[in-house]
């Protein structure tokens, strides 16, 4: 039968979650397509693929000392081996920062079509249709797959992880990989920062709305003062040099969680929204009334974001 | 060194967008604000400081309608050497794979010893136009690169790209490579005067991409995504929201 192949995401011998996510995926998608789920380990052992299947019935291994480290051209190399060697209808990947850096090559390998940072499936007249954000997710595209293979990327966090439990089988599948024009150097740690705001209660983030540092300055951090928590960026602001890396909420930033999450000038691309979702009360303020963040937003306030804020504060006496 | 930087034009973030009747198509009002891809600005800026620094020949190319030239001409305005817009042609617009494809065909035989352009775009947001370009140049790519440095006479350029919110790897690559630059890698430049003049006496040379026949149908349905909102939008003067919302505040217990 027809495989819906997950390929697994490990960086130094760790499995990434959203592999975990794309186990779960992968069981919901073939079932509704009537294929069975397996997925592809990349590595320079077996022991990641005898981990991957304890979330998946069938595993399939591709080991050689060139796939120790995640690498595009290798990767693509390894998907080819497995969707000639296998009966293979479409390839899963995560949409992470490795996952969309291979992920058309992949595609284009095998001949597939590729649609890319999904969040939602269904199967309608035997076709898989998959759901997109597009245009700073303030459009929702639905795109139906034409092709006889396919590759999708996956949004982090669109489906929950599987559990661990099962006993998959693992087989090898050989592959010669060409060594890489691309090579691997080593892995470098970013500065940490000195401010942890994932602790924090209440926190005020400022987007590109804030328009300027001193701005940025002047509404967020004295708001955040004023009521006694953190303020916060999203990337831009900390692109534009505006405030530290250490307070950047998204997905290349923190994960926070707060009782009270303001966002102000902040569009609510997903991005950002994956770092700051789980809050118990977010306020969005904004002068687009389009912007996708007010879909997430407890309260919202359309409007200038500097007369809102300076009202809040006043308010607040 | 020869750089190419592919950009794209894209409505500016703040368009009222909607949807046809049959969902096939986003409709952008005919008064929309087009802008030069935010994450493209990155990519331009990087082969303008490869310029400044090493005196490398900077090139920009979009494909689109005669509309994508006030882009092109903005790159110009930054510094950019020369500009091609690639016409593909009437009916839909190319999806990111196949407009891959199309500068793929129109770049190859040009030696660029660099490709550059953005991480994403903000319309499609698919993050695909990178790697494919590269699949399809034969050449080697890589993504979300923070860090770059070009080593022509050892015919490599060493990357550092982002792998999660706290860690970069770094990588060399053989050239030509094929490069999508995160945003925050530099801070562009704002056009300077003098080439703005420049630019007004430069033409924008057009190609061919036309696609041969048969465009595929569609298959794509769209929807607005505010139609499902849940939260409570605070209405009145600013003094009124901001009174309503503190409020608010005081019976959640939040403050």
């Amino acid at each position: 039968m027809a495989r819906i192949l997950v390929v697994a995401e490990h960086r130094s011998g760790k499995l990434s979650d959203a592999t975990l996510e794309l186990c779960k995926a992968a069981k919901a998608i073939a079932s509704a397509m009537g294929a069975t789920p397996a997925a592809a380990v990349f590595y320079k052992d077996d022991s990641l693929a005898n981990e991957v299947a304890k979330y998946i019935p069938e595993v399939f291994a591709v080991v050689d000392a060139k796939l120790e480290v995640y690498n595009a051209e290798t990767y693509t190399e390894a998907v080819k081996a497995v969707v000639a060697a296998q009966d293979v209808k479409g390839v899963l990947i995560p949409h992470t920062y490795d996952g969309v850096d291979y992920a058309a090559k992949a595609a284009l390998a095998i001949g597939a079509g590729i649609v890319s940072n999904c969040n939602k499936f269904e199967v309608q007249g035997g076709a898989l249709v998959l759901t997109r954000n597009t245009y700073n997710g303030k459009i929702q595209e639905q795109r139906s797959i034409k092709t006889d293979k396919f590759v999708v990327t996956i949004e982090k966090g669109a489906f929950d992880k599987e559990a661990a439990g099962g006993a998959g089988s693992v087989a090898a599948v050989a592959a010669t990989i060409p060594a890489p024009r691309r090579a691997f150097k080593e892995i470098v740690a970013m500065m940490a920062g000195s401010v942890d705001i994932s602790q924090a209660k209440i926190i005020v983030a400022g987007g590109r709305g804030t328009k300027e540092k001193d701005k940025y300055n002047d509404v967020i951090v004295n708001l955040a003062k004023k009521l006694g928590g953190e303020y916060a960026a999203s990337r831009p602001v900390v692109d534009a040099g505006w405030t530290d890396a250490a307070r950047q909420v998204g997905q290349s930033g923190k994960t926070v969680a707060p009782v009270l999450y303001i966002a102000a000038g902040i569009s609510g691309a997903i991005q950002h929204v994956a770092g700051m979702k789980g809050s118990q009360c977010i306020v969005a303020i904004n002068k687009d009334p389009e912007a996708p963040v007010f879909n997430i937003a407890t309260y919202g306030i359309v409007g200038d974001l500097f007369e809102v804020i300076p009202a809040v504060m006043a308010e607040l006496g | 060194m020869n750089i190419l930087v592919c950009i794209k034009q894209v409505p500016d973030a703040e368009t009222v967008f909607g949807v046809s009747e049959d969902g096939t198509r986003v409709l952008i009002p005919g008064n929309a604000v087009y802008r030069l891809n935010r994450f493209d600005e990155y990519a331009l800026e990087e082969a303008l400081l490869l310029k400044d620094r090493a005196g490398a020949r900077v090139h920009a190319v979009s494909i689109g309608s005669p509309r994508v030239e006030s882009a092109l001409r903005r790159a110009m305005e930054m510094g950019a050497h020369a500009a091609y817009r690639l016409d593909p042609g009437s009916g839909e617009e190319p999806q990111t794979i196949e407009k891959a494809r199309l500068v793929a065909a129109w770049a190859a035989g040009r030696e660029y010893d660099l490709i550059l352009t953005g991480i994403m775009s903000e319309d499609s947001m698919s993050c695909m136009f990178a790697p494919a370009l590269a699949e399809h140049l034969g050449v080697s790519s890589a993504t979300a690169v923070m860090v770059l440095d070009v080593r022509q006479e050892e015919g490599m350029v060493v990357a550092e790209r982002e792998i999660d919110s706290s860690r970069r790897e770094v990588v060399t690559l053989a050239l030509p490579a094929v490069l999508a630059v995160q945003s925050g890698i530099n801070r562009p430049r704002y056009p300077s005067l003098s080439n703005v003049m420049r630019a007004k006496g430069q033409v924008i040379e057009t190609a061919s991409a036309a696609r041969g026949t048969g465009h595929a149908a569609p298959i794509s349905r769209f929807r607005e995504v505010s139609a499902r909102r849940e939260g409570r939008i605070l209405k009145g003067s600013p003094g009124e929201k901001a009174a309503a919302l503190c409020d608010y505040f005081h019976e959640a217990g939040v403050l």
